[in-house]
């Protein structure tokens, strides 16, 4: 591969997208009128990158399963146990668990625009964001879950729950018999990211490299 | 807080998933276990955190902020074939969205703005690869 070639065709700085520059212009302006700090901005897309994600919600779910006293406080006392543990709501939404029973499953959409649990979960992903799920879960769920390769059997009932700005669900999903046994650090690694939306279910961590998310 | 009532509850059969038409797939290669990157690219979380600062320090509301992009989200799919994708799109509305906010408190001219986008484009281009791209003074 000719190099000069690659020095040519890079001779000047990247140029970013459209959006990308809307997005610089409106920072400038930001910051020039000083309403935002743009170290405090980088702090929260720090914090969204690499800090907040699915594992804090996996650690809740694997310690409920296996601490009574602690899945009570998680299903009736949400907020308070979220606060303590450092998992506040930033925009003080509430978060309300709702758990899967044999009975029951629930499943988490938001209709209006993409809200989510965020302190336990993080940014969601881009198909809880599309058209697609946020009109098709409502309508039909079952449908839906098969997508995800989850299939409800016909006694098992779903709820839909609908998230708004005030309030954000996170999905308890049942413990899976094969893992009964294992400890709280082990049981982590089985609950992956749609298991707390709903559009999964737990299971063993593939390899020990890729685990879940 | 406890939940109010669930949106929907079904205790009907399972449909076929062929039964979905030409809706297709929602899915199929859509659940991954090991997560997706939270942003594809660094501007989508630019403009993410630029919304969750300046709600946080008091600029608007974050119901008023869901209500307004909600809204703008549903006018874009409406007239979007296949509708939006969760993507790109979906972050350019989020900062369609907060431009308009700003623009209606006054706080961004939309000229201005325009003149600072060719500003940057002109920055970029200007500068040797490899060396911070600052807007000249």
């Amino acid at each position: 591969m000719p190099h000069d070639h690659h020095d040519e065709a890079h001779a000047h700085a990247l140029l970013p997208s459209e959006p990308a520059l809307r997005v610089k212009a409106l920072e400038t302006i930001l910051t020039r009128k000083g309403l935002i700090d743009p170290a405090a901005v980088d702090a929260i897309i720090d914090l969204y990158e690499h800090k907040i994600g699915p594992r804090i919600g996996a650690g809740l779910v694997a310690r409920a399963w296996v601490d009574p006293g602690f899945k009570a406080q998680l299903v009736n006392n949400t907020d308070g146990i979220l606060s303590d543990l450092g998992f506040g709501g930033r925009q003080g939404e509430h978060i309300v668990v709702v758990e899967n029973t044999p009975d029951c499953h629930n499943l988490v959409v938001c209709t209006l625009c993409s809200c989510y649990p965020w302190p336990v979960l993080g940014v969601p992903p881009a198909w809880y964001k599309s058209d697609a799920y946020r009109s098709r879960a409502v309508r039909e769920p079952r449908t839906v879950l098969v997508e995800f390769g989850v299939i409800i059997p016909p006694e098992q009932s779903i709820r839909v729950w609908d998230s708004t700005a005030e309030i954000r669900y996170l999905v308890l999903p049942m413990q899976p018999t094969e893992s009964y046994g294992l400890d709280e650090a082990a049981l982590a690694g089985w609950v992956h990211r749609n298991c707390m939306i709903g559009t999964g279910l737990p299971s063993a961590p593939r390899t020990a490299a890729s685990g879940h998310d | 807080m406890k939940p109010e009532k669930p949106i929907i509850e079904q205790i009907s059969k399972p449909k076929n998933a062929a039964d979905n038409g030409d809706e297709g797939a929602l899915a199929a290669d859509s659940a991954p276990l090991v997560p997706d990157q939270p942003f594809d690219v660094p501007w989508h979380a630019e403009v993410f955190a630029l919304a969750v600062h300046l709600s946080e320090a008091g600029h608007f509301g974050w119901q008023d902020w869901a209500s307004r992009f909600g809204k703008n989200l549903a006018a874009a799919s409406s007239i979007k074939a296949g509708g939006l994708n969760g993507g790109n799109d979906y972050y350019q509305i989020m900062l369609e969205t907060l431009i308009g906010l700003m623009k209606e408190k006054d706080i961004v001219d939309p000229e201005l703005l325009s003149a600072l986008e060719l500003q940057w484009r002109e920055a970029y281009i200007t500068t040797p690869h490899g060396e911070p791209v600052n807007l000249r003074a």
